[in-house]
């Protein structure tokens, strides 16, 4: 495959994969996820937020950059017409046409009480159910321990 | 399949962009925002008469009284009408008594306000579906499926709730027809029926006794406490009132004077139908009974049983069924503000795929529902739980609107702090005297429900706070970033020593990890590909060709083009270099040659680094 260089003077062989960590919080939950893309040298790191509030997505840039987590360039996506699991798919798809292989790393919040459940949204495992038929996708769910 | 079945019944998700398109003009919001407010006519004047002509037992006593409470009603809704505008304007936004509460008066009122709004909706629904079903079982021929009033209800919730999933707009649309004919059809009756008391002759409701139920056998005495708890019942006229005022952003621009102009009309066209049907039906004396509504018996004394009637019966059951609405449109609305402000599960925050809060919505189905089966489908039943939060609301909204003109002092706030201080004392009043004359009959359950879903709210917020300050970051939580990385290992051909140098290279855990072949032949370019793939190497290989055969130069271009793609990383090179046994074996030379031209010239571009990773050939041992 060819890589898109300035001149074309070089094409990569086996192309790099990404690493796409999906935020939807920067608290501690994202941390994992951090510190395990940053053991992945043979991916491209992106970390991709779906925004559902303008104003909420601009304070988690802002946080993001005043954390100093800019070594993973942050993208935020405005979904269209569907769902935030079909959107996640969406994103994850188009990513995966360009490359040998996306790996998608989902932090979640480890829920242990039923209650829980009822207060949070749990989207990690759907996520994983959806993206599970798309070639040269793998998804990682992080739970991280309240 | 359930997303196809999702799809048939909700209809397909819409963009955001789509959300401006999904403002409604102000004939379609009277119809949606006001179907509870309007509808309310069906059964308000029938609920005084069930308190003041059984608790009595005398239907006269009871009849000699509508009218004067009918009338005050009437001035008490001028008066909260008139301080909702207020409202309207100094919160475009929307939100209605919560968000006064929360920005004038603090955390707990603003509670006491969301939990009675969240109370009264699903009250809204229960009250309006069962009144909606009373109305088509009082039409003679539909008087044999009287007993099946909750199913019949739990049907019609069901239709409305798939009614507004699919969104507000559809939802306005497809309710602005009945809202209107009911309007139309009341409108004739009040008229024709005052024309033939006052001008012609119309003949009184005849008296059935066997269906007057809860007649005794001894006369009672209409006391102050039963014509209180009569007005209290005919309050609930006013229930609905607020829906405008919470959905002031679902209106066109300018969506204020919109809203404003829409919370008069309401105002008049109740106040006017409500007062209209107290005054005819003192006329015609109807009698409160399960078998046939007031409304029923006034229409068959005007219309006959001919089409206008059943016209009259259809419109009613339709107003009122869809006077659910109200509370479809505003509860999602606000519980999703509740919500956003932690003290309800963020679920309930979130748009639905039609940008209405589905989740809300279903909740809300499922709690009318729950409501309708344990009070039999009985309007009658259900009033007395009705009304408790709405005046709570509605007293500690204008108590907020007295605090906000007081802090805000902006043009003509006295004029506003008069207007809602009437508002706050008389609604005050009206909620002393419903809790006071209903608490045995019913009030007593919003009264200890509404406490419950406070303290609901409450932990949820906790949880949520707790969780969030376990969760929180300071930048000295956040461990050293790895500086901005990447390494380059330099491949010759494919041998141990590659491996070696590959290994070494994951070992500094760089950002990027390439592996650089630079080619001179495209025959050994092609055996390096097929070795790279053969052994299957978890590192991209690129090839740099290079023209003129020579390396430095074509790795420093390659290093060029790298800072291109990932700027402001260090580099590190990594060369896999041969060790053999003997020294200066000429392979030896031949290899730190040219590593050695290269390293010279690294040495001298900025945030790179040469490495070499040394492969003692005769050992055949990891070196270092």
């Amino acid at each position: 495959m060819e890589t898109q260089g300035a001149d074309q003077r070089h094409h990569a062989v086996t192309d790099r994969g990404l690493a796409l960590i999906l935020i939807s919080h920067v608290d501690r939950r994202v941390l994992p996820a951090l510190s395990l893309a940053a053991r992945l040298p043979e991916f491209d790191l992106k970390a991709v937020h779906l925004s559902f509030d303008p104003l909420e997505s601009q304070q988690l840039a802002r946080d993001w950059m005043e954390l100093g987590f800019a070594w993973i360039p942050l993208h935020i996506t405005e979904p269209g017409d569907e769902t935030f699991v079909d959107s996640v798919r969406s994103v994850v798809e188009e990513e995966s046409e360009e490359r040998s292989r996306v790996l998608v790393i989902v932090p979640e919040l480890d829920l242990d009480r039923w209650w829980q459940t009822l207060l949070h949204r749990s989207t990690g495992r759907r996520i994983a159910r959806s993206l599970q038929a798309l070639h040269r996708v793998s998804t990682i769910v992080l739970p991280y321990a309240l | 399949m359930l997303t196809i079945l999702k799809r048939l019944l909700v209809g397909r998700p819409l963009a955001t962009d789509e959300q401006e398109h999904q403002r409604i003009s102000k004939v379609i919001a009277l119809a949606v925002f006001s179907s509870d407010a309007i509808s309310s006519t069906a059964y308000a004047s029938e609920e005084i008469l069930f308190v003041v002509a059984l608790g009595a037992s005398s239907l006269a006593l009871g009849l000699h009284t509508l009218v004067p409470i009918a009338c005050a009603v009437a001035l008490l809704l001028a008066i909260v009408v008139t301080s909702y505008r207020q409202t309207i304007f100094a919160y475009p936004s929307g939100g209605g008594s919560y968000v006064v509460s929360r920005e004038n008066l603090g955390e707990y009122p603003s509670l006491i306000a969301g939990a009675s709004l969240l109370v009264d909706y699903v009250l809204t629904v229960a009250v309006s579906i069962s009144a909606g079903v009373a109305a088509i079982i009082s039409i003679p021929t539909f008087r044999s499926v009287a007993d099946q009033r909750v199913t019949i209800g739990l049907v019609l919730i069901a239709i409305i709730t798939v009614a507004n999933l699919r969104g507000i707009k559809e939802a306005g649309r497809l309710f602005a027809v009945p809202t209107y004919i009911y309007i139309s059809v009341l409108t004739l009756l009040v008229g024709l029926g005052l024309f033939r008391v006052f001008f012609g002759h119309i003949s009184p409701v005849p008296f059935n006794p066997k269906n007057f139920e809860g007649a005794r056998q001894f006369g009672g005495s209409l006391t102050l406490f039963l014509i209180l708890k009569g007005f209290s019942s005919g309050a609930v006229a006013l229930t609905g009132v607020e829906a405008i005022s919470n959905g002031v952003p679902a209106f066109r621009r300018p969506e204020s004077k919109n809203a404003g102009a829409t919370m008069i009309w309401m105002g008049v066209i109740l106040g006017t139908l409500f007062f209209g049907v107290s005054v005819l039906a003192s006329h015609l004396k109807p009698y409160p009974s399960h078998a046939e509504t007031v409304f029923s018996q006034l229409g068959r004394a005007v219309f006959g049983n001919g089409f206008l009637y059943v016209v009259l019966q259809f419109a009613t059951a339709a107003i009122l069924t869809l006077a659910a609405n109200t509370a479809y449109a505003d509860f999602p609305r606000l519980s999703s503000i509740i919500a956003r402000d932690g003290y309800l599960p963020r679920q309930l925050a979130n748009r639905g795929d039609r940008l209405v809060f589905s989740n809300g919505i279903i909740f809300l189905a499922v709690a009318a529902g729950g409501l309708l089966v344990a009070f039999g489908g009985l309007t009658n039943a259900l009033i007395p739980l009705y009304a408790v939060g709405v005046f709570t609301s509605f007293t500690l909204s204008q108590w907020g609107m007295v605090r906000h003109h007081r802090r805000h002092r902006g043009k003509g706030w006295q004029r506003g702090v008069a207007i809602n201080s009437v508002g706050a004392v008389a609604t005050g009043l009206v909620l002393l005297i419903v809790a006071g004359t209903k608490f045995s009959s019913g009030a007593w359950v919003p009264i200890v429900i509404v406490p419950l879903i406070i303290t609901l709210f409450v932990s949820i917020r906790h949880h949520y706070r707790r969780l969030e300050d376990s969760l929180a970051i300071e930048p000295e939580d956040v461990r050293p970033v790895p500086d901005n990385h990447t390494v380059v290992v330099l491949v010759g051909r494919v041998h141990r020593g590659v491996v070696m140098a590959l290994q070494y290279a994951r070992s500094l855990r760089p950002n990027h990890l390439v592996a650089l072949y630079v080619s001179v032949d495209e025959e050994e370019q092609a055996r390096i590909v097929e070795q790279w793939e053969r052994f299957n190497f978890d590192v991209a290989l690129e090839i740099y060709h290079s023209p003129y055969r020579e390396l430095t130069g074509s790795v420093e271009k390659y290093l060029e083009d790298l800072d291109e793609r990932w700027p402001g990383e260090t580099v590190t090179v990594v060369i896999p270099e041969f060790v053999a046994g003997r020294l200066l074996s000429p392979t030896q030379l031949l290899h730190n040659q040219s590593a050695g031209a290269l390293k010279l010239a690294l040495l001298f571009r900025t945030r790179t680094v040469v490495t070499s990773v040394p492969y003692h050939v005769e050992s055949k041992k990891p070196g270092r």
